[in-house]
């Protein structure tokens, strides 16, 4: 029989209490609370879709045992956003055509987030290697970078964080 | 791997009880990476060790600390003059695993593509492991061979990692070849260099990924040691001295290509070495 065990974690800002397995990954449990904008992808680390923010840091959820993530904070694409209104994020994505079949967007914009509030104003560079465990086969990069580039040029003109 | 139970654990003296106490079936867990290439289905009581506090970077008399739960990433952002893990750790799959996966998981458990140990045989400087009692062991002895290391591991927990920093005169190459970004490696090399008075003092070269576990080049270390360090010493390397290795060629390359990467990626890592060390480019 398998042991259930009891963990607790932050998510989206508020504290929820999980029964799990302890052999469940984070992936699992997100979703099966319904938390469905974190995707399964690879499986094994490799693509992004899956990204969630832990403590600050994007991490891939399909690597991440659903106990490591106890007493730490967790944020999903579902906790960005204010209502109808986009995260700059979200929005700099959507005004470079940076989204196609959107499997990876929500991923994607979770690495940029973690990018961002570590450092508001990353150069291309910085970019590239922030991002690069978000495979997109739709768009060639290329968009992504660009909306990238346009949110980090906006907070060096003192736009919004 | 299965896993029966986990528990967290908040000091090093109680890991290691736990560790004694659990026996066989215990298994650390730092980042946890790791798991996914354990095939046993053999059920495993982890114990986690991300929350003891053997975390971070800290440089004191020539020497950087790295606490064995710091993360790849922390070592790719960490600046100060004389690092140069943040290379190692840039070549690292991607900032998702970074984030996650710590440099004491990456050499304890040594695959064949682990980056950092072949990193740390060539930079030299010791750990610090603690079992019944703590002990600070060179890294040349624990990864002497597969034996030694698996042997210095044994129902220890590495604490921290020391190296030295790196100054005038001294240069470190590393090269990973990858068939994609997100590969493992097939050919991982390093060096590192001293240069005094024109002449190579030191040199060590390590490789790794096309042997079960990295070694270190003594034979072609030693025909290059008191060689004037220019292009020359690169040049007149005698790479007859890789013969007696049995190179395993990954990702479906043939062992002529494999032996033909090994040399280049050797050559690349001992000249970035030296024109680090000389200050020019080579
Ligand atoms: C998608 C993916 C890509 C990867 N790519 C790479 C790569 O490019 N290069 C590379 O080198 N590796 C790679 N790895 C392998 C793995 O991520 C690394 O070896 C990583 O550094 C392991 O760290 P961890 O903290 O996750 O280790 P864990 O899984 O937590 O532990 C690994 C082993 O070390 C032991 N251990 C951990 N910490 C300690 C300690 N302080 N004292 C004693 N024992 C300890 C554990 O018991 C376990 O046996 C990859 C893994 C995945 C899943």
């Amino acid at each position: 029989m398998m042991k259930m065990k009891k963990i607790s974690f932050t998510l989206n800002g508020v504290e929820k209490e999980f029964e799990i397995d302890p052999n469940e990954r984070l992936l699992a449990l997100l979703r099966r609370n319904g938390y469905k904008g974190t995707k399964y992808g690879c499986l094994e680390g490799a693509c992004g879709a899956c990204t969630v923010i832990m403590d600050g840091k994007a991490v891939a959820s399909c690597l991440v045992f659903a106990f490591q993530a106890q007493g730490r904070s967790i944020v999903t694409i579902e906790g960005l956003g204010d209502g109808p209104e986009l995260h700059e994020i979200q929005q700099a994505l959507i005004d470079e055509g940076a989204v196609q079949c959107g499997y990876c967007t929500p991923g994607m914009v979770l690495s940029a987030k973690a990018m961002f509030d570590e450092n508001p104003t990353p150069d291309e560079e910085t970019i590239k290697v922030q991002m690069d465990g978000n495979l997109c086969r739709c768009t060639g990069y290329e968009k992504i970078w660009s909306a990238m580039k346009k949110v980090s040029a906006s907070h060096r003109n003192g736009g919004k964080r | 791997m299965k896993i029966h139970d986990f528990v967290f654990a908040t000091k090093i003296s109680e890991a290691c009880e736990l560790l004694r106490k659990t026996g066989e079936s215990a298994y650390l867990i730092a980042g946890g990476t790791s798991t996914f290439f354990v095939k046993s289905r053999a059920p495993r009581n982890v114990i986690d060790i991300n929350r003891l506090p053997l975390k971070g970077i800290a440089k004191k008399d020539g020497v950087f600390k790295i606490g064995a739960c710091t993360t790849v990433n922390e070592l790719m952002k960490y600046k100060a003059a004389g690092w140069v893990l943040n290379r190692v750790a840039l070549r690292f799959v991607n900032q998702q695993v970074r984030n996650i996966s710590t440099i004491g998981g990456n050499v304890a458990k040594v695959f064949y593509w682990c980056d950092f140990p072949v990193a740390l045989r060539v930079l030299e400087g010791t750990l610090t492991l603690t079992g019944s009692a703590t002990h600070r062991v060179k890294i040349s002895e624990v990864f002497h061979n597969i034996t030694a290391q698996k042997a210095a591991f044994k129902n220890a927990i590495l604490e921290y990692i020391e190296i030295p920093q790196l100054t005038k005169g001294m240069g470190f190459g590393y090269a990973k070849e990858t068939r994609t970004s997100e590969g493992f490696s097939s050919v991982t090399a390093a060096a590192f260099v001293q240069v005094e008075h024109g002449l190579i003092a030191d040199v060590r070269i390590a490789l790794g990924a096309v042997l079960p576990f990295p070694l270190r080049m003594f034979d072609l270390e030693a025909s290059l040691k008191g060689k004037k360090a220019d292009r020359s010493a690169v040049e007149g390397m005698n790479f007859q001295k890789l013969d007696k290795y049995n190179l395993t060629p990954r990702e479906g390359m043939t062992p002529e290509y494999c032996r033909h990467l090994v040399e280049v990626k050797i050559a690349d890592v001992v000249s970035a070495a030296l024109a680090e060390a000389t200050g020019g480019s080579l």
